[in-house]
């Protein structure tokens, strides 16, 4: 269906830089919302299984704690207990290293720490290209217009036709990319806040898991920390 | 699906499939509905009497190909034949453009089968009409583009009529001379209705030619 209006017209009508603006918008769009979509279950995941760890605690035994926590797919907590049980066996089995010299508490940290920086950095992948996108897309929208508009312009001042419908029309078009620009970036931006603010969440968590963790493997108990069921990050 | 826990940030790649997959397919469906939103806006400019395409009608002479200038039989030849028209063309003005009619139908000249004329040389041959209060017929819009390259023309319209009125197949027997207009004239004329044509009384499938007029005012 040739529409005499609408996307299609723009395509029909546009030269390849509005073309490849359009073909631009597009590509960011589902970039950013395969993103949106794929982060979202993930940090959702990741959030059950940070509310779940508490269950760790309520095991008798270490390795009971480890089975309870594996059941979950994609655990980072489950990561994060046996970081810290390597951690312990490793030193305690090790006696011709240099980390020898650090007694068991500061190895500990220092390997939960590893952990914990490798979590936090897998939780922020991609969120760069959500970044990018959000703060980007609109301007490129902004692009397509301004140089259509521009085309329009110089288009009536060939022909001198300066009816409402010469103007109009094309000015009217272009203005859809500037409309797509901020389609493709509210969504981005948004998406972008509520992976962020998720990723804190979690990485409180597995602060605090850390910290509940070190204090069982140096001294055997855990250390009952006043802030535990809250849930507000500090 | 258990992951090993050592790779709890894998992605599995039937997880991207499907995703870019599902997006995809959304992005697709809003832009097709974008776009029929869009191409069926009433446009406002189209709804006054600046431009319209217009309709008038053309006597098509249904005659066996055997190039006799004979009048055709009386006996209704169910077989159709490439009708040989005439190239008289009476430009019929829109009979209702100072009546407050609504501006859809005010495009939409009378295609009135000239049988008065006596030109058909049968004498109970009625043409299909696509002129009828009931059929509300649409008159093409007049496309942007076209109208913005101040592209005019004539399009005439060949199209078979079935014995219910619709038609059955179009296509462009005179080019305007512009593919977009040509296009135009045949999606609107598809979606037409048509009082068929009668042969005797009785109605009859045939082929019917109809110019559509697109003119920039």
């Amino acid at each position: 269906m040739p529409a005499s209006f609408g996307f299609s017209n723009i395509w029909l009508q546009g030269d390849w830089v509005t073309r490849s603006i359009l073909l631009l918008l597009l590509g960011m769009s589902l970039a950013s919302w395969v993103v949106i979509f794929i982060k979202a279950l993930d940090t959702w995941r990741h959030k059950e299984n940070a509310l779940n760890s508490e269950q760790f605690w309520h095991c008798t035994s270490l390795a009971e704690g480890l089975s309870v926590l594996s059941q979950r797919p994609n655990n980072l907590f489950h990561h994060l207990a046996l970081t810290g049980q390597e951690a312990t066996e490793h030193h305690q089995a090790a006696q011709k290293q240099l980390h020898d010299r650090l007694d068991i508490s500061d190895w500990l940290t220092r390997s939960l720490r590893n952990g914990i920086d490798d979590h936090t950095s897998h939780l922020q992948n991609w969120l760069s290209i959500l970044a990018s996108i959000g703060s980007t897309s609109p301007f490129v929208g902004l692009f397509g217009t301004v140089w259509g508009i521009y085309h329009a312009l110089v288009n009536i001042g060939t022909t001198g036709n300066v009816g409402i419908d010469a103007v109009a029309g094309p000015i009217g078009e272009t203005l859809i990319m500037t409309a797509l620009g901020l389609a493709v970036a509210i969504p981005a931006v948004l998406g972008y806040n509520a992976l962020v603010r998720g990723n804190k969440f979690i990485i409180a968590r597995m602060n605090r898991f850390a910290h509940d963790l070190h204090a069982y493997f140096v001294t055997g108990a855990r250390v009952h920390s006043s802030a535990q069921g809250a849930s507000h990050v500090v | 699906m258990t992951t090993s826990p050592l790779k709890p940030h894998h992605i599995s790649p039937r997880r991207w499939r499907n995703t870019i997959a599902a997006v995809l397919l959304v992005h697709v469906a809003l832009l097709w509905v974008a776009q029929s939103q869009l191409a069926e806006l009433p446009a406002s400019d189209e709804s006054g009497k600046v431009v319209m395409a217009d309709v008038v009608s053309d006597i098509p002479n249904p005659a066996p190909l055997t190039h006799a200038k004979t009048a055709p039989t009386a006996t209704p030849t169910h077989t159709l034949t490439k009708s040989v028209t005439k190239a008289d063309t009476p430009a019929l003005t829109p009979n209702n453009s100072d009546t407050q009619e609504a501006a859809a139908s005010s495009a939409e000249a009378a295609a009135a089968p000239s049988t008065a004329s006596g030109k058909t040389g049968s004498p109970s041959l009625v043409e299909p009409s696509a002129d009828a209060d009931y059929l509300k017929n649409p008159p093409p819009g007049y496309p942007r583009i076209s109208r913005r390259n101040g592209e005019q023309g004539t399009v005439i319209v060949r199209v078979f009529i079935s014995t219910q009125g619709t038609p059955e197949k179009a296509e462009v027997r005179t080019s305007s001379g512009f593919a977009r207009l040509d296009q135009a004239a045949l999606e609107a004329v598809h979606r037409w209705r048509f009082v068929p044509g009668r042969r005797n009384g009785t109605p009859e499938a045939m082929w019917f030619n109809i110019p559509v007029r697109f003119i920039l005012e």
